[in-house]
Formats: structure tokens, sequence, C-alpha cells
């Protein structure tokens, strides 16, 4: 009895910071996991399985963020919910920008003040700094971090759902009345750390599917999912993280005099390395959430579709992040104009939205660059055949050896991650060292 | 819907029913197989854990383990002796062959069983103690021995890198009664730091949480096992930077050497580098500086609040009462060549400490011994580590003593 209480107790207690940063690869997840799905099977009406669900995912919510995490989303959750029965066009707005400001405060408050800011004038980041910590203690981090604000978990995620469902209720769809339905799409335990983003028009119905029935085949898909996502998160991602470490150095700190000292077959090989490593680690975790959410009947959207096969940069984008390339064009691209305005407008349309989708992924210069170089490369393949000369030729040389499409394709893709993972003049020194430019 | 139809979805649900049932039975499977497993890891000729069979390279025994590598080696009617604490006693710069512990056996002969299950950096409390605890009811005639420096009071429960194996041992319902003890873990679990801002840090809980969770799970499905015996006999899964290149990393762990060098062969200047002589002093200063306070004569006087509140606290209620009294405390001397540098009045109060040491843990039912004050620059590899010829030595003051105890615990013939 004594242990039962110990363990009910650890349930609602949040997670110290090392799990909240590997959550499916956690005890306290894998039990979650086994009785929050139980549950949902066991409960057979779907006016049952639905609150089921919904208290499971706050109770997951509130195990990895705590209440400090929980609050600004709740806050934020609620203020998009009402704005969206509203379904007043300048509310939807504002509530739009309010997502945005929430997402800067917590993520890139940092980078806008000491790296934006301190390209004007170098005193006035760490002046603002040290104001908003005296000012608000208690949301700060500790000194060192890499956050000015400790961001709430997910909030990345929470940001750009919530942009997504006030944007399509601003263009007329029916908003979300039911408080059950916007609590599930907003805090669905298995894509709330790492996606995939999700749609809610495609969501609502896939969650009410699962709560009428789930099928021995959604069982078997998800349990499949999930069995092939830890294989490529915790086998083959998670040795190669460790690898990489020894062999090149951590993220912050490449060692390119120890990349100088291997040969040129080695080099490439690391690269290799570093390119299935993400791909690995990534569609690992997404594989995990769309099986664990096919568990309870519920379909999210698939976000990698071999990736490395593409044969293009367009068709790479189409594979690579699936649910984050697609919310880049509906909701930055095609709202700046998409290719509405000619060519020049069309490329610096693309350019500003690979941007905004590399500093998704980082408050860092390198996240920029990471996407302003897929931007351009998107761009030039988008475009070259159109170069009076060469263009024809070459587009119908490549149209001949697929192969060869391929190979340059892959070959961008594995030398942006370059740029993904090190900081600039280091990215620049190991790509360098790969064509045999010693720095 | 036509015959065909209905034969995909037959098919279709067949197939689906027995995906699921392979799951289902190759998760009972598995399970079973670590249930075998648990029993049946000896690691053929024990003589240590290596660094490619410690956590350094993510490799976890489990207690089942260490008593599979015990129930090996014993010959019917042999006393055990098991080595616990941290690298000194391990024996880092000490070939396989050189390591003290085979030395002590070889001292203690035919009626002694000695097994070393001593970690880098782990305390008195930590794997071997439980190991050695999990076998007290099978091998009652028993002897534990760990080291520690003078004021050290261990962690209950284990240190925080080894603390699995204590939750191990007590969800596999291994443990001896001590209700003493599992309150003292529970406070050190709940141990709380208020901050000025008004905050509060748990530092043990969550890391608890986990290990818990996973140490009850594992009580049910045996995964630790199942893994280790894959890792140590079939094939490595999981990298780690001290492993062999990465060509060689899914080698079975069984055919990884025991790396540690003949420290003897290593030169002095590497082993006792000028450069951080300051520090291995300030190291040696630490044993015993906060213990002692100088009164007005200029004498050293005990500092109470850290003898009373903190070491005697500290080591109330580590292990079941019964097992106290077969424990051999080793307080690990420091090497002569940093000494030799103290001042006449610092090696004093240094010596005192050891000795307050020694009383402290015999009043608190423990046995006790320091060792290294005398021996040679050359036995020591570098600040405490001991080479060859200090494993001997060594040996050679440990191994009358567990005779002296075995015959006060009544299980040699008066």
């Amino acid at each position: 009895m004594n242990e039962f209480l110990s363990f009910l107790r650890m349930a609602f207690e949040p997670a110290g910071a090392d799990e909240a940063g590997r959550i499916f690869n956690t005890y306290w997840f894998v039990v979650f996991a086994a009785v929050a799905t139980a549950g949902f099977w066991l409960l057979r009406k779907p006016a049952l399985r639905l609150p089921f669900l919904a208290l499971a995912c706050v109770a997951f919510h509130y195990h990895f963020a705590g209440p400090a995490g929980m609050a600004p989303i709740i806050v934020l959750g609620i203020v998009t919910y009402l704005i969206g029965l509203t379904r007043s066009r300048h509310a939807c707005v504002a509530g739009i920008i309010l997502s945005v400001l929430a997402l800067c405060f917590y993520k890139y408050a940092h980078f806008l003040t000491l790296e934006v800011l301190g390209q004007i004038n170098k005193s006035w980041g760490p002046a603002i700094e040290a104001y908003a910590r005296l000012k608000l203690p208690k949301l700060a981090s500790p000194e060192g971090s890499a956050y000015l604000f400790v961001p709430p978990l997910g909030m990345s995620f929470f940001a750009f759902e919530f942009v997504h469902y006030l944007y399509e209720v601003r263009k007329g769809a029916a908003p979300l009345r039911n408080p059950l339905h916007f609590t599930l799409f907003s805090i669905f335990f298995p894509s709330l750390v790492a996606g995939p983003i999700k749609r809610f028009g495609q969501f609502i119905p896939s969650l009410e599917a699962g709560a009428s029935q789930v099928g021995p085949d959604d069982v078997a898909i998800g349990f499949r999912r999930i069995a092939m996502g830890f294989l490529k998160k915790v086998v083959i991602a998670d040795n190669l993280t460790s690898a990489l470490g020894l062999y090149i150095g951590t993220y912050n700190d490449p060692h390119v005099a120890q990349f100088a000292a291997y040969g040129m077959a080695t080099r490439w090989f690391l690269l290799i390395l570093i390119a299935l490593r993400i791909l690995f680690d990534f569609s690992g975790y997404s594989d995990i959430a769309i099986g664990l959410a096919r568990l309870l009947g519920i379909q999210l959207p698939e976000n990698f579709n071999w990736p490395y096969a593409a044969k293009s940069i367009q068709d790479f984008w189409q594979r690579w992040h699936i649910s984050l390339s697609s919310w880049i064009r509906d909701y930055v691209y095609i709202p700046l104009g998409g290719n509405r305005h000619g060519a020049g407008r069309k490329i610096l349309n693309g350019l500003v939205a690979f941007a905004l989708c590399g500093l998704w992924h980082g408050a860092a210069w390198n996240f920029v660059v990471w996407g302003l170089y897929h931007g351009t490369g998107l761009a030039i393949c988008a475009n070259y055949r159109a170069l009076p000369g060469v263009g024809q030729p070459l587009g119908k040389l490549l149209d001949l050896a697929p192969k060869g499409s391929w190979l340059l394709t892959q070959l961008f893709v594995c030398l942006g991650w370059l740029l993904f993972f090190y900081p600039l003049d280091k990215a620049a020194q190991l790509a360098g060292l790969l064509f045999g430019i010693t720095p | 819907m036509t015959t065909k139809e209905i034969f995909l979805a037959l098919r279709t649900s067949m197939v689906t029913r027995t995906v699921l049932a392979g799951l289902a039975v190759g998760f009972v499977g598995m399970c079973l197989l670590g249930r075998r497993a648990a029993h049946t890891v000896a690691h053929e000729n024990f003589i240590r854990f290596t660094q490619y069979t410690s956590p350094e390279s993510k490799y976890y025994p489990t207690v089942s383990e260490m008593m599979s590598i015990v129930r090996a080696k014993i010959k019917p009617g042999q006393i055990l002796v098991v080595v616990g604490g941290n690298s000194i006693l391990r024996g880092v710069a000490q070939t396989p062959d050189q390591v003290w512990s085979r030395k002590l056996q070889e001292k203690l002969g035919d009626g002694y069983c000695v097994v070393n299950f001593a970690f880098n950096s782990s305390l008195i409390t930590d794997a071997a103690s439980v190991a050695a605890e999990a076998l007290s009811k099978e091998f009652p005639r028993q002897i534990y021995i760990a080291n520690a420096a003078p004021t050290q009071a261990p962690t209950p429960g284990g240190s925080s890198v080894y603390r699995w194996v204590y939750w191990d041992a007590y969800y596999k319902g291994l443990l001896l009664d001590a209700p003493a003890r599992e309150k003292k873990v529970a406070d050190t679990i709940y141990t709380r730091i208020p901050y000025p801002d008004g905050h509060v840090v748990y530092p043990f809980r969550g890391n608890i949480q986990e290990l818990k969770l996973a140490a009850w799970l594992d009580s049910w499905c045996y995964f630790n096992d199942f893994w280790n015996d894959v890792a140590y006999e079939d094939f490595n899964t999981v990298w780690g930077n001290l492993m062999p290149g990465l060509a060689d990393f899914m080698q079975p762990r069984k055919n990884w050497r025991d790396p540690d060098p003949d420290g003897t062969q290593i030169p002095m200047t590497v082993r006792f580098p000028a450069t951080t002589l300051e520090g291995e002093l300030a190291n040696i200063r630490g044993n015993s500086q906060y213990a002692f306070n100088k009164d007005a004569a200029g004498k050293w006087e005990i500092y109470l609040p850290l003898w009373d509140d903190v070491f005697q606290k500290g080591i109330q209620d580590i292990f079941p009462p019964a097992l106290k009294s077969r424990t051999l405390i080793l307080l690990s001397g420091t090497a002569t060549y940093y000494t030799r540098w103290l001042t006449e009045d610092e090696r004093y109060r240094d010596k005192i400490a050891y000795e307050m040491a020694v009383q402290r843990w015999k009043a608190g039912g423990f046995d006790a011994m320091e060792y290294g004050r005398d021996f040679a620059i050359e036995d020591f590899y570098d600040r405490t580590h001991l080479t060859a010829t200090g494993a001997l030595k060594l040996s050679g003051m440990v191994a009358p003593k567990v005779r002296e105890m075995a015959q006060q615990l009544g299980y040699l013939p008066k």
C-alpha cells in the first residue's frame, strides 16, 4: 500500500530537468502511456474516453512541464479558444500576434536582445537582460542559459498550432466549440513535445474516430511504429550522438583539429553519420508520437517520408519535417504573397519563410543561416532552368541522370547539417576540410 | 462484399492479430529470458568489474548478476569476502594479475572466497554492500570490506551513480528488513534546499523517482538482466566513449580485455606531476582541516559538530544492525610523496583524523583500520591509488584482520 501511494505521489510530481529532456525515454512515461492507453481502451463509450484522455494529457503536461510551464500555455490556450468562439477577424489577428509574441518572449528574447540589438549597441542587450531578470525573477532562466526566460515545454509547437487555429478561423473555418476538443487539440500528449504539428481540421475527426472505436489494426500499426521509433531513437541515434561526440565533439565545440586529422574518406563518413543521426533522432521521435496516437485510434500527420531519397530540394522539403514545412508554406510563405507577385518576390518570400523555419529550430544565427541556405537552394533549384545558356542543358542532363540529381541534393542537404549543428565559423572550417581546404 | 474482399478482410484481421499475439509472446518471452539471465550471467573467471562492465561505459550490473558471480565462484564451506568501495579497492593501476583482492585471496587461502565488486567513485553503501546483503541469508558467513576517506560519511541507499543497485535489490525483495535505513533513504530523497527567493529544490527526488520506477518495473520484467546478458555474451548495443573503437563496439563485452595498466610501468613524473602538487595537497588537507580546531594553547581540538552531527549520524543506520559487525572499513591513506610536503602540524592533524575516524567507525558498530601511512612512495600510483607493490602490502595488512574478524564473528572453530 505504501509503495502504491509512493507511486501515486510520484505521478503527480513534476519531473526533474533531466527527465523533461528525454520524455519518451523515461520510465514514468512508459508507465503513464500503458495506463492511459489501457484506460482509453477499457472505457468503451466516447463520452467517457475523451474526458479520460484529456485528464491523462493534463497529468502528462503537469508532470513534465510543472505548474510554471503549464500556466502560460493555459492562459494562451484559453485566450485562443475564446477568440476562436468570437470568430472576429480582428480578434483572431490579435490572438495570432499574442501567440507569436509569447513565442518570441520565451524562446527568442535572449537572441533578440544580445544578438540582434547587440549588433546595434553592445551594451543594450546585457542592460535589457539585467533589467528583465530584476523585474521578472521567477520567469528568468539561470545565468548562462540559452534563453532569457524559461520556455514552457513544447512552446514552439503550441504557438504554431494556435496560430494555425486562429488563422483558419479567421479565414472562415468553424471554431472548436467543445472545450474538450480544444484541450485535446492543444495538449494531446503524444505530439506535445516534438510534434508533428497538428491541423485541427484533420485532428478532431480522427480524435472522434478513435473515441468511437480502436481497431486491432490501429493497435498493431501503433506498436510497430513505436518499436520502429525506439529503434531509430535509442539504438541508432543515441549511439551515433555518443560516437559523434567523441569523434567530432559537441555541438557548440566541434574539434576542428581532430576532424582535420582524419583522412578524407573518414571525414565524409562522419558527415554521413551526422545526417543519419538527425534523421533517426527526429523521425524516431515522430514515429513514437504517431504510434502512440495510433494506439488510441488517432492518426497524426506523417512527418518524414524517406527524405534522403529526395532528388531535389523541393522534393526534400516535401519529405523532411513535413508538418513544419507545410505550416511554413501555409502560414508564412503564402500569406507573404507566395509565388503570386513575380519571380523576385517569390524568391524573397521563400528566403523569409526559410529564415523563419531555421529560427524555429533554435535561437541562434547558425539556424537562420541554415534556413537561408535552404531557401537559396530552393530558389536555385526552382529557377536554374531559366538561366540563359546553361539552364536548359543542365536541366536536361539532370533529367537524364536522376542519380546525379539525388547526389547533388544529398550533398547540399548534408553540408547544410554542418550549419545546423555547429557555430558558423566552425561549420565553414569543417565544410572546407571536406574539400581539402585546411583552415 | 465479394469473396475476394471477405478473404482480404480476414487475412488483414489475421495478420493484425498475429502481430499483436507476436508482440505479447515476444514481450513475455523476453521477460522469461531476463529471469533466466538473472541467474546465469556469471562473468566467467571474474576478477573485478572493468571499465567495460561498469556504468562508465553504460553497463549497469544488476544485483542478481553479482549474486550469480558469487554463486559461480564460491566453493562449499568458504567464507565469503565481498570487496566494495571505490577505484582504490577496484585496483586501478593494477593489472588483473596484480589486483590487491587477488593477492588477498592468495593470502587467505582456500577457506575464503574473495570477490571484488568495487566500482570507481563508489561509496561504502553502494553496489557491493547491496550484493553482500542480498547474499547474507544464503552465505551468512561473510565479511564486507570497503574504503573511505576519514571524514566521509556515505549516502544511505548509495551514491547517485550506483544507487540503482539498492533499488534493484529492494524491489526484488533481496534486502534485509531495515526500517531505520528505509527512513534514512526516504529522508534523503526528500531533502529540500530552500532558496532565499522562496523556491525549493529537491536535488535527489527526480532521479530517484525514475530509478525506483525502473527498478519496480524490472522486478517484474527483468529487462536489465536480459540486456546485460545480451551485451555481455552476444553483442553490445550501447555506445560509450570509453569503449574500443567504433568498429568494435558491437562486440560482446566479454571479449574486451581488462584495460587497467600496470602502474609501476608509468614514470613517476607522470604519476606525480609537479603541476598538480598544490591541488593534491589541498585535497589531503581537506581530509582533516574541518575536523579539528586549534584551542587557545595551539593544540588541535576535535570539532564536534562534524564528528557528532555529520559523521556519527551519517554512518548510523546505513546497514541493518546485523550486518555492521561483519563490515571492515579501510581508511585509505594518501601517498607519502605528498604527505612529506605537509607541515609537521598538518601531518599530525592528518594522523589524528584517521585515528578518530577508526574510533568513530568502531563506535558505530563496524570494524575499521587505516592503511598507507607507512607505505613507500612507489607503493602509490598517484595520491590515493596503489601500485602492485602497494596492493601486496594492503592485502598483507587486510588478510590477518579478515581472519581475526572471522574468528570474532564465530565463522571459525574456536
